[in-house]
């Protein structure tokens, strides 16, 4: 199957141009046979790329366990569980912790909250109250009470996730994750 | 037999096949050095079969992979051959290093053996690859972990990185797909890549090996099976004599197996002896702390020092300089001398080696002088012996093993107490062991409910500690005037009657908790008991304030019915301004955790959360008993199925 036009030019006898021809049809054959279990293994391996997260009804905001008053301005923050369905490639897992946030009540009327992954490698921070900051355990990343980075290690400023105060009181929190190791925020999922 | 053995090579040519290795000559002599390769053949073959064998029972998803493996365990052998995949994995990857320093030293790189070498180095990172692809299998916490990590490493690479990540994770998370993934390289793709390139190593081991020499020729030294390497130039220097020309088989081939039978025996005695580690199962919600194995030490320590935008150069430039510059090696080596080159080679060798062992000595050095990192692993420890000791108990839940530790009020009540609980309360002993609130402003609850813990709030001083009620309201008010009043004035013999009285209050009172560690005590502490519960109602009074039983009103003090009890703690926490509790305004600042039970979901804690706290508040949880023989149990569960 190699350099079949080689062959053409150096075969002093014989029927080059069939020769070449059976060449071809050959390849051809070879290829198309090869095509399939090639196409359709690359398009099954490649799946995981294709698989889009279905979108879950609502808003995607979740009503959060904590109340606005139950924080106290400019406390400490607070680690809550995000509890939601997973879907998990067969199986559906009905309301299984799927992530954490920290809420934080900066002001009277506004909550900032984090997500507690951290956006170096994706470990979990944790809040030290004697430091004051988010601190992370796999490299040692650390985050201010806002969540400003404090070091080079992480990427980015910890994510900071959209809250809404509803009713008079009630937290509201569209949870996401978002991409390790970039300094952009890019959503996942 | 002869006749039949021509038969064979008739048809299968089967001499001429094994002719490189019965007619191998060895010009330097047999060699223990030379046994690096052979080693690492058997090793390969080991791992072969004891990875094979143990598809037999190993199942890949979220659910069954943690359970099946724990089953493995208690298999007749299970634990033997598990552990000796798993030491043999680390056996292959320290003689994988081994064998390429001697192949180094021995110059055994030169022309025309370049992409023996080559291949030889390929296999180096594929190994180890398909070693990091083995761990998360088990489906335990540090590999689970290890592989979110490096998938997010992978998927730092620009382009095609968070393909591949996603590719290898299977999506955004780790899950079901993580693990058929990993076990689709670690069972088929790695293995097929790695027998391929063995396979061409060996054949051109094979093709350069057999040198004029070896086949009757004039002796000619240079490009045989083992170029002169540093050990035999020494010998050719000291030694008048040249060294007896033996064959390779049997002479060298004696020696390769009783390499490989001391090796294969260090193996199988640590696997033995330990076994392979089982985590505790992965759970995103446990603590845990991830760090590399040992061979990527060296690549963790080095991120240390290019981090932010420098980071791909510890990820992939430095990894990936250091494997092109050996593969490049021999061309770079080509022209040298024999002594350049020895000092080439000495000089890789050194700088390479040196580097490798302090980056890695520096990544331990620095884990084990960092107290909160030992902690973390310490705790990881614990909740993998006691994910053991649970699985052992019984078999598991089709839910899988991430139950077993979900359920488990010894692992989550801590985790819920320093959540929920621990920035006003304690919860440490006497020797301040457990949690200590940075600022304690209410009751440190270790041993509530019992006898002990009881008493102490009965006692005039320790009741106003911030043990007790010290750092709350109560300080001043109607319970500490009450205990105060009880010994105000009185003679010292009656104040030690005062405390006898109170003690049996106290051991009546624990008997309404009714704490299941307790209940042997209680049990033979009947009438005590009975008389701490007249004095109570009676001389006492404590029901001018308090209800206990059918006396006294609710409204004014915490009930004692059942004080203690797992109804009565899931009251008080849910919500103490019930008026069974601190009804009004007499609460202090103790929120209301499930106050709302028509939406649970609405709540502080969920219900399930509210059980497991209250249980371990209580000490209630499965503990395996001291003396335990898994394999009887084992061997008796399997009986009675
Ligand atoms: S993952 Fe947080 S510092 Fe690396």
């Amino acid at each position: 199957m190699s350099q079949p036009h080689l062959d053409l030019h150096q075969t002093p006898s014989g029927e080059p141009r069939r020769g070449f021809m059976t060449h071809i049809l050959a390849a051809g054959i070879g290829l198309l046979v090869g095509a399939v279990p090639a196409v359709s293994g690359l398009a099954f391996f490649l799946d995981p790329l294709m698989r889009k997260k279905k979108d879950g009804s609502g808003d995607g905001f979740l009503k959060m366990p904590v109340s606005l008053e139950a924080l106290e301005v400019n406390g400490e923050p607070q680690l809550v569980k995000i509890i939601m369905n997973k879907v998990d490639a067969w199986n559906t897992y009905l309301n299984q912790p799927v992530g954490a946030v920290y809420l934080r009540r900066a002001d009277k009327e506004t909550i900032v909250a984090f997500n507690s992954r951290c956006p170096h490698l994706g470990c979990a921070v944790d809040y030290k109250p004697s430091e004051k900051h988010y601190f992370c355990p796999c490299h040692t990343s650390t985050f201010g009470v806002d969540g400003v980075k404090q070091n080079e290690i992480p990427p980015r400023d910890l994510d900071a996730l959209e809250v809404q105060i509803r009713n008079g009181g009630e937290v509201w929190l569209k949870f996401q994750n978002f991409r390790a190791t970039t300094p952009e925020k890019i959503p996942v999922g | 037999m002869q006749s039949f053995l021509n038969w064979l090579d008739a048809r299968t040519d089967y001499r001429q096949l094994l002719a490189p290795i019965r007619m191998r000559v060895l010009p330097a002599g047999p060699r223990w050095a030379y046994s690096t390769a052979s080693c690492l053949l058997w090793l390969f073959i080991v791992q072969l079969v004891t990875g094979l064998l143990l598809m037999l029972s190993y199942s890949p998803s979220t659910t069954t992979a943690w359970a099946s493996v724990h089953f493995i365990e208690q298999t007749a052998a299970g634990h033997f051959l598990r552990g000796v995949h798993h030491f043999t994995s680390h056996a292959l990857i320290i003689l994988c290093g081994v064998h390429v320093v001697r192949v180094l030293l021995a110059r055994a790189f030169q022309a025309p053996r370049e992409l023996l070498w080559i291949t030889g180095l390929l296999m180096f990172p594929l190994m180890l690859v398909w070693a990091i692809s083995g761990n998360p299998l088990s489906g335990g916490l540090s590999g689970v972990s290890q592989i979110e990590v490096e998938g997010h490493i992978i998927g730092s690479t620009p382009w095609v990185g968070p393909l591949i990540q996603r590719i290898l994770i299977g999506g955004e998370e780790a899950g079901h797909l993580t693990l058929t993934h990993l076990y689709f390289l670690h069972v088929g793709l790695l293995p097929l890549l790695v027998i391929g390139l063995l396979l061409f190593h060996i054949g051109q081991v094979i093709r350069h090996g057999l040198s004029v020499a070896e086949l009757g020729g004039p002796q000619d030294d240079v490009s045989r099976w083992s170029a002169p390497n540093l050990t035999h130039l020494i010998a050719a220097h000291t030694s008048p004599l040249p060294p007896p020309r033996l064959k390779y088989y049997p002479y060298q081939t004696v020696r390769n197996m009783t390499v490989v039978t001391v090796v294969l025996g260090i193996i199988s005695a640590i696997a033995g002896m330990h076994g392979a580690p089982l985590d505790a199962p992965a759970d995103p919600t446990l603590p845990h702390t991830p760090r590399p194995e040992w061979y990527f030490r060296s690549l963790f320590e080095l991120r240390r020092y290019f981090v932010g935008d420098w980071e791909f150069v510890a990820t992939i430039i430095i990894p990936g300089a250091v494997l092109g510059f050996f593969v490049l090696f021999p061309m770079l080596n080509r022209k040298c001398s024999p002594r350049v080159s020895l000092i080439h080679r000495a000089l890789v060798l050194l700088v390479g080696v040196g580097a490798w062992i302090g980056l890695t000595g520096m990544s331990y050095l620095r884990d084990w002088n960092d107290a909160e990192y030992l902690a973390s692993s310490a705790e990881t420890e614990a909740l993998s012996a006691r994910a053991r000791d649970l699985a052992d108990r019984s078999l598991l839940p089709p839910e899988g093993a991430i139950t077993l530790l979900r359920d488990d009020p010894k692992t989550q009540g801590p985790l819920l107490f320093a959540r929920h609980c621990a920035s006003c309360h304690s919860h440490a002993d006497a020797s301040g062991q457990g949690m200590v609130a940075s600022e304690p402003s209410a009751p440190n609850l270790h041993g509530f409910g019992t006898a002990a813990w009881i008493s102490g709030k009965l006692d005039p001083q320790r009741i106003v500690s911030e043990h007790y009620f010290g750092k709350t309201k109560f300080t001043e008010g109607d319970m500490v005037s009450k205990i105060k009043e009880l010994f105000d004035g009185i003679e010292e013999a009656e104040a030690a009657k005062m405390r006898d009285d109170l003690k049996l209050v106290a051991q009546a009172l624990s008997a309404e908790a009714a704490l299941p560690r307790a209940a042997a005590a209680d049990h033979d502490a009947q009438a005590p008991i009975v008389t701490g519960r007249e004095l109570l109602s009676g001389r006492l009074a404590c029901t001018d304030c308090h209800k206990f039983r059918d006396q006294g009103e609710l409204g004014s003090a915490p009930d004692l019915t059942a004080y203690g009890s797992r109804e009565w703690l899931l009251g008080m926490i849910g919500n103490p301004q019930h008026e069974r509790f601190y009804s009004g305004d007499r609460n202090d600042r103790m929120p209301a955790f499930a106050e709302d039970t028509e939406h649970p979901e609405r709540n502080l804690l969920s219900p399930r959360e509210l059980n497991l706290l209250v249980d371990w508040l209580r000490g209630d949880w499965y503990e395996p008993p001291t003396t335990s023989i898994p394999a009887q149990r084992r061997n008796a569960t399997l009986a009675g199925n």
